[in-house]
């Protein structure tokens, strides 16, 4: 039930439960200041200097991840956000990913003379809606927080305004989304009706669901589909994935390097907030939709990339089918295990990936690195470059000994042990698929004559991104058998604390 | 302290580590310091741990150092052994392999690769020593492989020409033929056995009977034996020996004269006992031996590369040890191993010498008269074509009689055969001398310039000399009222105090008669060949014209490279070429890669198609997502 006091309690709540949150207001509250009276009235930058944005925006950015790890574990606001293992987890990772945006974007925007205090301030309020999806235990909070992460994304991919593409894409993008959202509110409103009325709370719903009538089945099916459909949608799972080749293609490359992963991040914190907990009383009713789901992203992210001329439509494809193999980690009975190696995944897809669209946006500014053909020659006109981009991709395609064939390992172990072994199977082949698109780029950079035109000089977050990425793609590899023991210790899931449950006084 | 025998092998491993990766920069002085040092070091410690063996009761010292592999009934030691037999052969390879390595300081000065070079040369040190002191069949089979690659590297030293990377690929690929046979008959002896170190097969096949017919023993004699032929360049596997002259000339001498061919003899003198078991291998030897000498040795005659010619008399003096095996005389056989690694060393440096000064010159043909420019070359490598001639007096004439008679004892058509290829050694040796050094120069230009050699490269001449005239002492035979020591020496290591002694120590038969015989013959083919090319090459080429079919198949080696051309490579190949279309381009690459390959390209341009860009349609996938979903577990 919610919160009698609600609207009267609420700043009692907010007072009470605030130390559950300050990354958030730090992200906010920073990001309100930037636009104003930062931006115009104390740091009046010239169009020039605007670059210098991005120093402000990873210190804070570094902050609230450093405050993030410190936060106390904890439920708060009437039991609608909660803060453990999985919550800082994925945390971490959204905010790792937004730095690296921010880092990414300086070579794209300063060839375009358009960085902007909004451009860093919607990065920050975004991350901030991630951060809030990490914690959220309730639908309604769910859904304020996917909406204020995707509203500013929205705005992010059609940022380059004078870039038809882009402005086409955000529009796409956001309609979809909508629709999207549309569904999975209807979703939310169809569990709320079955379960009588009471409760959006997760661990509630769980309970309630559990006991629901013969006659209410049809809605708690469609409504926990529904649900589930909208959150494929916003990780791009089959068959809810058309709107992100189109997207990722348009949006400025160092927003599509994060849309592959910050986003991503947050929503399986969801998925496995919603269908690892939540919904863990109903399992029987999303776990063959999902299976399907699964199997078709593999399937088709891995087959669909095959086709693409185009690099960054290959990298959306194959985070498609990345998204493909996490979604054997949801599936996971055992939750936490299931958490960890997704957590794990993601940690090590987060640098393989901005590893590889480093190499793609430092080609860019000059006109290359759109097109696979651009990599052509690579290993002899710039052999450390094309040497990181082979460890990324191999890496990617999870060949040993690179850090990604860890990744893979763990989750299909999983996966396996909780026995869907033909999804895994199919997890197999249509990885040694996706070894044929990856190789094809290492084809054109070292068995192809190079291209016309001499490599600019790397500007230094292109040179940190890349070598950083590459250090720990190949080192972690000698790290990578510890992996999963030393991240064993985390409790992603905590019970609830008798504490929480003294807030519900109708309980 | 004996057990710092393992500093024997480890030595010249160190130097050529310390050449291979900090050569380069370390300079010339340093490579030739540390690459001459520790082969000398090696041979310093292997004279030392040689002394205490001498001392040690039995006459043999058995150094376990920890145990290598342990599967289910295997265990092999990691050891050395270290008898009369290996003390020998560990003196022999270190001491001659020192005085190469010092002539290679000047012969190799020029080149650039110089520290490749003494790293190389250094690891076969490694290798041979190895196999020579290991005490299990595993660890001889490692140094045999490694001496295997070692020959291949340095025969393929100079890898910017044509001919030589494709020497090197023959003779690796002659050699692994060999050591197929030798890895199957290491593993019937482990069946037969049950072990694989050396001392505990001979120890139990002195209590076994000789094998009657055609057994599992016979058989795995008969591979190891493959195996020799591949090492030793013995028929059907020698072809590969005179390409392998295209590596340095100290290589040449070094490896494939004194002592990587000879390993073939030394792993069965190794294994005596057990082969001394098995007459049908023994003859099989003797017969493969006699022909091989003889072969090789009519091929010698009308060679005109001057290291053609030695390696023919190489091939055709293995031939002679195998022979003496095989007629049941490991220690005469060993003994003109010992006596042919000092004289055919020399030749060979001898020959290097008069490359070296004829600035690349190897033609025969294209020398001569270079006696007063070359002094020291000339007596010293005239010392050694007495030796191989088998003049009384010099070392090759104890050792090569020796096996003659007991081939004699074991048939006289081996004899016989013997006594040939001896006629046609004293006749090819004498011409090459003649040519090279008698008669006026044929190319004036290069004998202007032509010079004594520096003094790192006449010294390892002189010692060696002085090394193949005492080397014979060692062996007087009986019949001139000597004792044959050698064989007394190498009693313990050959019988392994089981046997009784062998036949060739008790001398019946006309063995003074015989002995007379091969020395009138040998001396008469060396004066015949000596008259007939002191003054030039006209005479020979009279007589050559009055013998051209012989000639010609002489010249072209009895055509023997073509038949394996024409009859094995090219059929392989061709077999090969079909496999690669038939399995690898259709089937494998077609039906297996390229299929599934095509099919998902297909899916792909199918997925394509889906992804039209147009909102509406993206729209109705999901919304046939939802529904179809909904359908699909609605039901």
């Amino acid at each position: 039930m919610l919160a009698p006091s609600f609207a009267t309690g609420l700043w009692e709540n907010l007072s009470h439960d605030i130390h559950y949150i300050w990354p958030q207001i730090l992200l906010m509250v920073s990001g309100l200041l930037m636009l104003w009276p930062l931006d115009s009235w104390l740091l009046p930058w010239t169009k020039a200097e605007k670059h210098k944005w991005a120093i402000p925006t990873m210190a804070i950015l570094l902050l609230s991840l450093a405050i993030s790890v410190y936060t106390p574990n904890g439920l708060g606001f009437s039991a609608m956000y909660k803060v453990d293992g999985l919550t800082k987890g994925f945390q971490v990772l959204c905010i790792l990913a937004s730095i690296f945006a921010v880092m990414l974007s300086q070579k794209v925007l300063g060839a375009l003379f358009e960085h902007t205090a909004e451009y860093y301030a919607l990065i920050l309020f975004a991350t901030s809606g991630m951060l809030f999806m990490c914690g959220a235990v309730d639908l309604v909070t769910i859904y304020f927080s996917i909406e204020l992460m995707a509203l500013c994304i929205y705005i992010l991919v059609a940022y380059l305004r004078n870039q038809e593409r882009g402005i086409e894409a955000g529009m796409k993008y956001f309609l979809l989304g909508a629709f999207s959202s549309g569904i999975l509110l209807y979703g939310i409103s169809l569990l709320f009706a079955a379960t009588g009325g009471i409760t959006t709370n997760l661990t509630e719903l769980n309970q309630k669901l559990a006991v629901v009538s013969q006659d209410k089945s049809l809605l708690v099916y469609s409504g926990a589909l529904m649900v589930l459909v909208g959150l494929c949608f916003k990780v791009a799972a089959v068959p809810f994935h058309m709107w992100s080749p189109d997207v990722y293609d348009g949006a400025p490359t160092p927003i599509t390097a994060w849309l592959a992963t910050a986003p991503k991040a947050a929503s399986l914190a969801v998925f496995l907030r919603i269908f690892g907990t939540g919904f863990h009383s109903i399992s029987y009713e999303w776990e063959a939709p999902l299976m399907l789901i699964a199997g078709a992203t593999m399937i088709l992210g891995n087959v669909a990339a095959i086709k693409q001329q185009s690099m960054k439509r290959l990298l959306a494809y194959s985070s498609i089918a990345h998204v493909g193999y996490m979604l054997l980690g949801v599936l996971s009975k055992d939750a936490q295990a299931g958490a960890q190696a997704i957590w794990l995944y993601m940690l090590l897809y987060l640098f393989m990936n901005t590893g590889a669209f480093a190499v793609v946006i430092y080609l860019q500014g000059k006109n290359e690195g759109e097109r696979i053909e651009d990599f052509s020659g690579m290993g002899k006109r710039h052999p450390v470059l094309a040497f990181s981009m082979l460890v990324f991709l191999l890496s990617l395609a999870g060949i040993p000994p690179f850090i990604g064939f860890f990744g893979k390992f763990y989750l299909f172990l999983l996966a396996v042990e909780q026995g869907y072994t033909t999804l895994v199977v199919i997890a197999l082949l249509t990885s040694a698929v996706s070894a044929f698109y990856y190789l094809e780029v290492v084809k054109q950079m070292y068995f192809k004559e190079p291209a016309e035109g001499e490599v600019a000089p790397m500007d230094s977050y292109s040179k940190f991104l890349i070598s950083t990425t590459c250090a720990v793609v190949i080192i972690g590899t000698a790290f990578g058998p510890q992996l999963l023991k030393w991240t064993d210790d985390i409790r992603w899931f905590e019970k609830e604390t008798p504490a929480a449950v003294m807030e519900f006084p109708n309980k | 302290m004996q057990k710092i025998a393992w500093l024997i092998p480890i030595l010249p491993l160190i130097g050529s580590a310390f050449n291979g990766l900090i050569g380069k920069k370390a300079g010339k002085k340093a490579v030739s310091i540390v690459g001459v040092g520790t082969v000398v070091a090696s041979f310093l410690t292997a004279l030392w741990v040689f002394f205490a063996m001498k001392d040690a009761p039995g006459h043999r010292l058995d150094l376990i150092y920890g145990t290598w592999m342990a599967t289910g009934s295997l265990t092999v030691p990691f050891g050395l052994t270290i008898d009369p037999l290996s003390g020998t052969m560990m003196l022999v390879v270190t001491g001659i392999s020192a005085l190469i390595h010092l002539y290679s300081v000047g012969y190799m000065a020029e080149e650039e690769g110089y520290a490749r070079y003494f790293c190389y040369l250094n690891l076969f040190v490694f290798f041979m020593l190895t196999l020579v002191l290991g005490n299990s069949l595993p660890l001889l089979f490692v140094g045999w492989e490694g001496v295997g690659l070692c020959s291949y590297l340095l025969i393929g030293y100079a890898f910017e020409t044509e001919t030589a990377p494709a020497a090197g690929l023959k003779a690796f690929l002659f050699n692994r033929t060999g050591d197929m046979g030798m890895a199957i008959g290491m593993m019937a002896l482990f069946a037969l056995f049950g072990t694989l170190t050396i001392g505990d097969i001979l120890n139990q096949a002195g209590h076994m009977q000789a094998e009657v017919g055609f057994g599992v023993l016979t058989f795995a004699t008969l591979m190891l034996f493959v195996g020799a032929t591949g090492k030793s360049a013995q028929i059907p596997l020698y072809l590969w020996l005179p390409d392998a002259m295209a590596g340095p000339t100290p290589v040449s001498a070094l490896i494939h004269a004194a002592t990587m061919v000879t390993s073939g003899i030394y792993m069965i003198c190794r294994l005596a006992p057990v082969f001394s078991l098995t007459p049908i291998t023994m003859t099989t030897i003797a017969w493969v031996g006699g022909l091989t000498a003889l072969l090789a040795a009519t091929i010698g005659l009308v060679q005109r590369d001057i290291k053609k010619v030695l390696a023919y008399s190489t091939v055709s003096q293995l031939g002679y040890m195998f022979l003496g095996l095989g007629s049941a005389g490991f220690a005469a056989g060993f003994f003109h191993v010992f006596t042919h690694a000092w004289f055919k060393a020399l030749l060979f440096l001898g020959a290097g010498s008069v490359i070296h000064a004829m600035h690349h010159e190897q033609d025969l043909f294209r020398m001569g008269g270079l006696k007063e420019k070359l002094p020291i070359t000339f007596w010293t490598m005239l010392i050694a074509t007495l030796c191989i001639m088998g003049i009384p007096g010099f070392s090759g004439f104890f050792s090569k009689d020796e096996i003659l008679y007991l081939a004699f004892l074991k048939s006289p058509a081996l004899w016989a055969i013997g006594l040939v290829a001896a006629c046609c050694t004293a006749f090819y040796m004498a011409r090459l001398m003649a040519l090279a050094f008698l008669g006026e120069p044929r190319d004036s230009h290069a004998y202007e310039h032509a010079h004594e050699a520096p003094m790192t490269m006449t010294l390892p001449l002189v010692v060696l000399a002085v090394g193949a005239v005492v080397a014979g002492f060692w062996g007087i035979p009986k019949v001139l009222g000597g004792t044959f020591a050698v064989e007394h020496w190498l009693e313990p290591a050959l019988t392994y105090g089981h046997a009784e002694a062998e036949a060739g120590s008790v001398h019946e038969g006309p063995a003074m008669m015989l002995m007379g015989i091969s020395v009138a013959a040998a001396a008469g083919f060396g004066l015949f060949g000596w008259s007939l090319y002191k003054n030039g090459t006209e005479k020979s080429e009279r007589l050559a014209a009055k013998f051209p079919g012989a000639h010609t198949i002489l010249l072209n080696k009895y055509f023997l490279d073509e038949l394996v051309e024409g009859y094995l490579l090219r059929p392989t190949r061709w077999f090969g070429n079909v496999l690669w279309k038939l399995f690898d381009v259709i089937i494998i690459d077609g039906i297996g890669v390229n299929l599934p390959g095509a099919l998902t390209r297909v899916a792909g341009d199918f997925t394509a198609l889906l992804q039209t860009g147009r909102v509406r349609n993206y729209v109705l996938s999901m919304g046939l997502g939802v529904l179809v979903l909904l359908y699909i577990f609605l039901k």
